[in-house]
């Protein structure tokens, strides 16, 4: 498997297609272009890297600054505090073992075995089950740059987007428009790595939208609210959301605003209501009677 | 803010507050009519579609779907709004009685004090102003000059709203609500912003969120049609680059792997693998 990386479209054409997204879905935060690197020269001039400001950051951390504050920031081993991810993404090589024996000093899982299932065997996160830690040791990323994508300065490898539940929808609807496999849209959700792994590693490893409920490091360590939902995109897909974007159900689709039917009611639903009721139609006659 | 603003202004400050703060819904253009000539062509009554509809059913109407509508006696199932707008001659007793049977609060004497606290004017001094309806369009279309404008939203986009208004901390932009849980869009959202010419915090009451469908995270703010276009002006200049912008920018703590046990442990294999 080989991952496909098209150069019809050029960094122009992805910050056009980020603010587009962005004012067109009204969204609360800037969509993140992500692009995972095999060397630090792969890094362009104006993105940071946390090692060089004294301090660390894990990849949620980098989202959350490029999406808010339209920050770019580029993550290696050294810059990550989340060693996990670390691991998970192949940028140091360690046994599985020893990723698994940090999981169990967290105690995510009701035990041993069930830390090993989830380390090795759940096949979502698109490391940890076999194909896909086939699939991204052959990559041999050693890191990932995360930019506010109407300002990025690289092809992203994957997009992420934040929003309202409904906006996700708006996406997944322009997704979904000509029902081609391509851009199916089908995730599972343990509650962990859903930003990094399926928000962006994932898109890029298996060519495919995933859907991003965000887990405990999202939720703990990134300012990330109640209601947000995202989804994670291969790059290239963004161009085939914005294109499709409200074109479901044409005029009875959903729409900006959101329109949502509401019940036909009359006075009988209460009995103050329906007290009042007869009182006014009275005072209405008598007064068109004048 | 005596300046004479034109029905284009408010439009274009309708787009300008929907597009800058990503509104989810459009802001309401609300009007009060005193007699029914002055309900332009475009706007419809329900009951010429026969059907009934309240007045935050419309505003949703307005706010989702871009309907121009005008809600009077006659066409209003919410009957209690009819009367606290002042539209139908009753008594404050027949008032009282109805929100009685309702049941909504302690005892009547309860509802008694609710009912003469929530207008700040009694009903009497409301029945003779003379208003007969109301309209509601969506403010980027408006086919009148508003009276008030209704913005519903999320906590920060009316935090955004509120640092705009308070810009210049001019008393008639001065923002202080009461809440009971009853009568928030219709009267907090436009007739007491109508009346009293200040802006009013809404969180959507009983009505509002049994019979027109307002989502959980939503609440609004009602402000004088004035008020609007001030706001679209001075919308993100508090704290000039320090203030609260779009996107909203929140801090976070430094973290390091001392943070959890298992990212420690992977750290300092890590390390050993660099000293090798």
């Amino acid at each position: 498997m080989k991952l496909i990386m098209s150069p019809k479209y050029t960094i122009e054409d992805y910050q056009r297609a980020g603010t587009e997204i962005y004012e067109k879905l009204h969204l609360s935060t800037l969509p993140v272009g992500v692009k995972y690197i095999k060397d630090e020269s792969e890094i362009p001039e104006g993105v940071r890297r946390p090692v060089n400001e004294g301090k660390k950051m894990s990849l949620c951390q980098c989202f959350t600054q490029s999406r808010r504050f339209s920050e770019k920031w580029a993550l290696m081993a050294v810059d990550n505090f989340c060693t996990p991810m670390t691991t998970s993404m192949g940028w140091v090589k360690l046994t599985q073992e020893e990723l698994l024996e940090s999981q169990i000093r967290q105690g995510w899982h009701s035990d041993k075995e069930s830390e090993k299932k989830a380390v090795t065997g759940s096949g979502i996160s698109g490391s940890s089950d076999e194909k896909g830690r086939e699939l991204l040791a052959k990559q041999g990323f050693r890191g990932l740059i995360s930019v506010p994508l109407d300002e990025t300065p690289i092809i992203p490898d994957s997009i992420l987007i934040y929003g309202t539940p409904v906006k996700i929808t708006y996406i997944i609807h322009a997704l979904a428009f000509e029902k081609r496999s391509k851009y199916e849209v089908k995730s599972s959700f343990v509650g962990f790595g859903e930003s990094c792994l399926k928000g962006t590693l994932m898109p890029l490893l298996m060519q495919k939208p995933q859907i991003v409920i965000p887990g405990t490091g999202d939720r703990s360590f990134c300012g990330i609210q109640d209601w947000e939902v995202a989804i994670g995109l291969p790059g290239k897909h963004i161009f085939y959301v914005l294109e499709n974007l409200f074109k479901t159900g044409r005029n009875q689709g959903l729409k900006l605003p959101l329109r949502q039917v509401i019940p036909r009611l009359d006075e009988s639903i209460t009995p103050g209501f329906k007290y009042l009721a007869p009182l006014i139609e009275k005072k209405l006659k008598e007064e068109a009677s004048k | 803010m005596s300046e004479t603003y034109t029905i284009e202004d408010y439009q274009k400050a309708g787009e300008g507050i929907y597009d800058k703060i990503h509104l989810a819904t459009y802001p309401v253009a609300i009007k009060y009519i005193k007699d029914f000539s002055e309900i332009p062509n475009e706007v419809e009554r329900p009951i010429s579609r026969n059907q009934k509809m309240c007045i935050c059913q419309a505003f949703t109407q307005s706010r989702r779907f871009s309907e121009k509508l005008c809600i009077s006696a006659a066409d209003n199932f919410c009957t209690p709004s009819s009367l606290g707008h002042g539209w139908v001659n009753l008594t404050e007793e027949e008032y009282i009685e109805s929100q009685v049977r309702q049941g909504w609060h302690k005892d009547p004497e309860t509802e008694a004090k609710f009912i003469r606290s929530q207008y700040r004017k009694d009903l009497k001094e409301i029945i003779e102003l003379g208003y007969k309806g109301v309209m509601s369009a969506p403010l980027t279309e408006t086919p009148f000059i508003p009276d008030s404008v209704l913005v519903m939203g999320n906590a920060v986009q009316i935090t955004y709203i509120i640092h705009a208004l308070t810009f210049e901390k001019i008393e008639e932009n001065e923002i202080s609500s009461t809440f009971v849980g009853f009568g928030e869009t219709c009267q907090k959202g436009g007739f007491r912003p109508f009346l009293t010419q200040r802006p009013e915090i809404v969180f959507p009451g009983t009505g509002d969120r049994s019979f027109c469908l307002i989502q959980d995270h939503e609440i609004g703010i009602g402000m004088t049609g004035k008020q609007a276009i001030y706001t679209d002006k001075y919308l993100f200049n508090t704290g000039k680059r320090l203030g609260l912008k779009m996107p909203l920018r929140q801090l976070m703590p430094r973290l390091n792997e001392k943070i959890t046990p298992g990212f420690m442990y992977l750290r300092e294999l890590f390390d050993k693998l660099q000293n090798k």
